[in-house]
């Protein structure tokens, strides 16, 4: 009822604007068949009509009707007129919140006046409330009762399968509500007032304001009082009876096996379970042992104890022995509203915040299933949201719990649900396999991601070893080319080899050329020099010293002529000789032993002179001024021999001992004492020539000779390295 | 010595040559010539200073190239004891670095053998005088040296090597410098002496007395 008046005060303001030449609603009818938008217009109003109803705590407001039909009259804050006196509203229109009604209300009390008769209408066009601040006249029975106020009842009653209230004013204010009009038939008087929808101005359940109780009569009392009555088994209810009458409370008693929000208890006996509802039945506990009177119903196709009024009936004894029957006999609906254990396997699990509207906890849903058969349990988790549940889906687990049936769409029992406790009423069997379907989809997932990695690193590796492969052959082929350049350049190096070869052979050859041209033409240099040019000198110096003293003393001047013609000669043989020495050279293999060996051949030629020609010792090279003067010493010393020892026996002896060569040219003839011998100046050259090579070379001219026994011409030279040798002019 | 001993104060002459025959036309030529004389006779360039120290003779007749010590050497030598000492050179060379080096080393002439017999006394006579004696012909070889580029001691070195008949390896390892080197300095040589090739550098170098046998 609040709500109704705070509404009207909400609206009843604004509504102004009135007009003043329009002409007043003066019957309840004309003002309620106005239109939403016309009752808007606050159109006045001015109604005269009997008071129907009131209420004190309703702040001034009350229902007044006339002729054409009742009405409700708005707040006004002034003290209602009562019920039974004749009023004249005078207000204005206004939509309401269901009907329209009369706003900002003056009146006057006219008199009093009878209540006009309530109309007997059928529970169906009560219930439409179309007859909204109509008195009528309605029965139905009783099927709770309360006393809200001293002076106001509340019953709920129920007639021709609806269900309305009605609000009740006590006919004293010290009388008590009548314990024995629940469960009986009452016809009661009274105005129709719809509780309303306030924002859709629609209907929401409609009620009765009865002015008195004496307008309440009992039309048929319940026929045995049901405390009495005998008790029945829960398994009964819903049965067929012949023996309970129609209204007729039924008595049951039962422990209490579960309790549902604040109306609602599960209770379970020897033959079965049965759903209580009621008023207030927060406070019963599963284990208590409880009696209910109620009115036997169906909700969802089950029975349920309608309206039920229960009390304890002793201390609680604890839950009765669980039955454990096959998820089939279940699923027939036997056991609704027993206490159940079932052994199921787990197949999902879901939850939703909790129902319960405190915002807390979480409502767990399990989808389980058994003997083939699916069906779901539940139960309301108050503990830490998200904590983990001691349980996964394919596990099996053993519940215990309410179990309520479900029927179907045409009311056959098909399914069940089982209404746990908590958690703890679920025990884990055998615990899920690790591989659930979530592990299973994780592995499928990995495994498939497994495989496209492999797939991927199998195509990287078919690239990489076609790649490989094709370096392979790239590199077998560079492999083939290098073999081969290497071949051609093994080639081209054995060519080159060999014209370097030739280049160098060339190249020695034109050193030993130029060694030899060198050596040659130093020598002939050297010859040139000492005999010919100093021969030709000495000539010169004879003929001008002969040209000089040839008008002085012509004596001389004959025998410096003569000493120019004996030069002259020593100087011609002196040439032939190095020309034949230059003849009998060859370049590399010359041998000095060699070369006196052909010189003695040249000299001894057509003559019987035979001379031995020997070498001792290890032969060293010799510069070639060296062997040059040797050889012209042993030629010089041989051709004395041959011209003057009258000797046919001489020996030419070269000895290479270490550091010292001797040249020894030996004959066996007269011999010649060296005092007596002639010098230059007698015009013989050829020993001081000998001894002069001698020393040019560094070396020693020794000659042994005594008449008689012979001569030695002995040339020593010191002889080192071959570099070491140094020839000197 | 088979020469009449000179009447008066004649010009004492002393002679070194190596060969003997060219001593025995020189000393028949200077003692048919009067008032000259021939007052020793050396064999090599260690001689010829002996004798001179020995002798002080007015005048020496020295050949250019004798054993032991060259006539060059020799006459610097008995110009560093006798600045006074009239030398007189006689060499088949006309080669412009011995004639340089003869004069350089004090001597007052310097005679071919090739021509001695129209020479000889007129130069003996000059550097009585203290005058010098330079032919013509030396004189013009002399000439030609000055245009001619000097060649280094390393480079006189190698030519010297060369004239031995080594190749450039040898030379190398004899002179303790690399081929490469040996070969810079051959161009060097062929380039100032001026030669075409190497047998001709040292023909050349022989006949300028850049270097002797």
């Amino acid at each position: 009822m609040c709500r109704f008046f705070a509404w009207l005060l909400v609206l009843g303001i604004g509504l102004t604007g009135l007009r003043a030449d329009e002409p007043p609603l003066t019957q309840a009818r004309d003002v309620l068949a106005l239109s939403a938008d016309q009752a808007m217009r606050g159109r006045p109003v001015r109604v005269r009509g009997v008071v129907t109803y009131t209420n004190p705590s309703w702040a001034g407001q009350y229902f007044v009707q006339d002729e054409t039909g009742g009405i409700f009259v708005g707040h006004s804050g002034n003290t209602p007129p009562a019920v039974g006196q004749l009023v004249e509203v005078r207000g204005k229109s206004h939509p309401g919140a269901f009907a329209p009604f009369i706003n900002t209300p003056e009146w006057t009390v006219l008199g009093d006046a009878p209540l006009p008769t309530a109309l007997e209408i059928s529970m169906e066009r009560f219930a439409s409330g179309i007859d909204d601040g109509l008195r009528v006249e309605v029965s139905g029975r009783v099927r709770r009762a309360f006393s809200k106020s001293p002076n106001e009842w509340l019953l709920i009653i129920s007639s021709g399968g609806h269900r309305f209230e009605a609000t009740v004013t006590p006919a004293r204010p010290d009388m008590p509500l009548p314990t024995t009009w629940v469960g009986s038939l009452l016809r009661l008087r009274g105005v129709l007032g719809a509780d309303y929808q306030l924002h859709r101005r629609g209907l929401a359940m409609v009620r009765l304001f009865v002015a008195t109780s004496d307008e309440v009569t009992v039309e048929q009392p319940e026929e045995i009082n049901p405390y009495e009555s005998a008790l029945s088994p829960l398994a009964r209810v819903g049965q067929y009876r012949r023996d309970l009458a129609p209204g007729q409370r039924t008595r049951v008693q039962g422990v209490v096996v579960a309790r549902f929000g604040k109306d609602t208890l599960a209770i379970e006996d020897d033959s079965g379970g049965l759903i209580i509802k009621g008023g207030d039945l927060g406070s019963f506990l599963p284990g208590d042992p409880v009696e209910a009177v109620g009115f036997e119903g169906l909700e969802d196709f089950l029975p349920v104890l309608q309206d039920s009024v229960v009390v304890k009936i002793g201390e609680p004894r604890g839950l009765p022995a669980i039955i454990r029957p096959s998820v089939d006999q279940l699923l027939l609906g036997k056991f609704h509203a027993c206490l159940v254990g079932v052994e199921a396997d787990l197949i999902e699990i879901s939850e939703r915040p909790a129902t319960d509207g405190t915002g807390k906890g979480r409502e767990i849903i399990m989808t389980l299933q058994s003997a083939g058969k699916t069906f779901k349990a539940d139960f309301a988790d108050d503990g830490l949201e998200k904590a983990p549940l001691p349980f996964e889906p394919s596990s099996r687990l053993a519940l215990t719990g309410l179990c309520l049936a479900e029927a179907n769409a045409i009311g056959r029992v098909d399914a069940f649900r089982l209404r746990l406790d908590g958690k703890e009423t679920v025990r884990v069997i055998r615990p899920a396999p690790w591989l659930n379907p979530d592990r299973l989809r994780v592995a499928l997932l990995t495994t498939i991601a497994c495989m496209i990695l492999f797939g991927l690193w199998a195509l990287a590796s078919l690239r990489k070893n076609r790649r490989l492969k094709s370096e392979i052959r790239e590199r077998k082929k560079l492999t083939a080319e290098l073999e081969q350049a290497k071949q051609k350049l093994s080639l081209r190096v054995d060519e080159r080899t060999e014209e370097l070869k030739l280049q160098i052979s060339a190249r020695k050859e034109s050193e030993v050329r130029f060694k030899a041209v060198i050596g040659e033409r130093t020598r002939l240099a050297q010859e040139l020099h000492d005999g010919l040019q100093q021969g030709l000198t000495g000539v010169a110096l004879q003929l001008d010293t002969a040209s000089r003293l040839r008008e002085r003393a012509p004596d001389q001047s004959l025998h410096h002529l003569e000493l120019a013609r004996t030069l002259m000669r020593q100087t011609h043989a002196d040439l032939r000789s190095s020309v034949w020495n230059l003849r009998s050279r060859s370049q590399e293999d010359f041998s000095l032993v060699e070369a006196l060996r052909q010189s003695v051949g040249r000299f001894t030629e057509g003559t019987s002179i035979t001379v031995k020609v020997s070498q001792t010792g290890e032969p060293l090279p010799l510069a070639e001024l060296q062997e040059e003067n040797l050889l012209r010493i042993g030629q010089e010393a041989l051709t004395n021999a041959i011209k003057h020892s009258k000797s046919e026996q001489m020996e030419i002896h070269l000895d290479f001992s270490p550091g010292l060569l001797v040249l020894r040219v030996r004959d066996f003839g007269i011999g010649f004492s060296p005092a007596h011998v002639h010098g230059p100046a007698q015009g013989h050259f050829g020993l001081s020539g000998m001894a002069e090579r001698a020393q040019r070379i560094g070396g020693s001219l020794e000659i042994h000779s005594t008449p008689g026994a012979g001569t030695l011409v002995e040339a020593s030279l010191r002889i080192h390295h071959p570099t070491d040798a140094e020839p000197s002019s | 010595m088979n020469h009449p001993p000179p009447p008066e104060p004649a010009i004492r002459i002393l002679l070194a040559d190596d060969h003997s025959v060219v001593r025995l036309g020189l000393a028949a030529l200077i003692s048919s010539e009067p008032g000259f004389t021939v007052v020793g006779q050396a064999s090599d360039g260690c001689e010829a200073v002996a004798q001179y120290r020995a002798l002080r003779p007015d005048v020496i007749l020295m050949d250019l190239l004798m054993p032991n010590k060259s006539g060059a050497r020799a006459a610097a030598e008995i110009r560093a004891d006798f600045p006074q000492a009239r030398i007189l050179i006689l060499s088949t060379s006309d080669g412009d670095d011995d004639i340089y080096r003869a004069l350089q080393s004090g001597a007052l002439g310097y005679i071919l053998k090739s021509s001695p017999g129209e020479q000889l006394i007129p130069a003996i006579h000059a550097v009585m005088r203290g005058e010098k004696w330079i032919p013509p012909e030396v004189a013009r070889s002399l000439a030609n040296r000055i245009m001619r580029e000097e060649l280094s001691p390393r480079e006189l070195q190698v030519l010297e090597e060369l004239a031995r008949g080594g190749s450039n390896k040898e030379i190398a390892s004899v002179l303790l410098i690399t081929e490469h080197t040996v070969k810079a300095h051959l161009k060097s040589i062929l380039a100032k002496l001026p030669a075409r090739d190497r047998t001709e550098a040292v023909t050349v170098a022989l006949q300028r007395g850049i270097i002797h046998l």
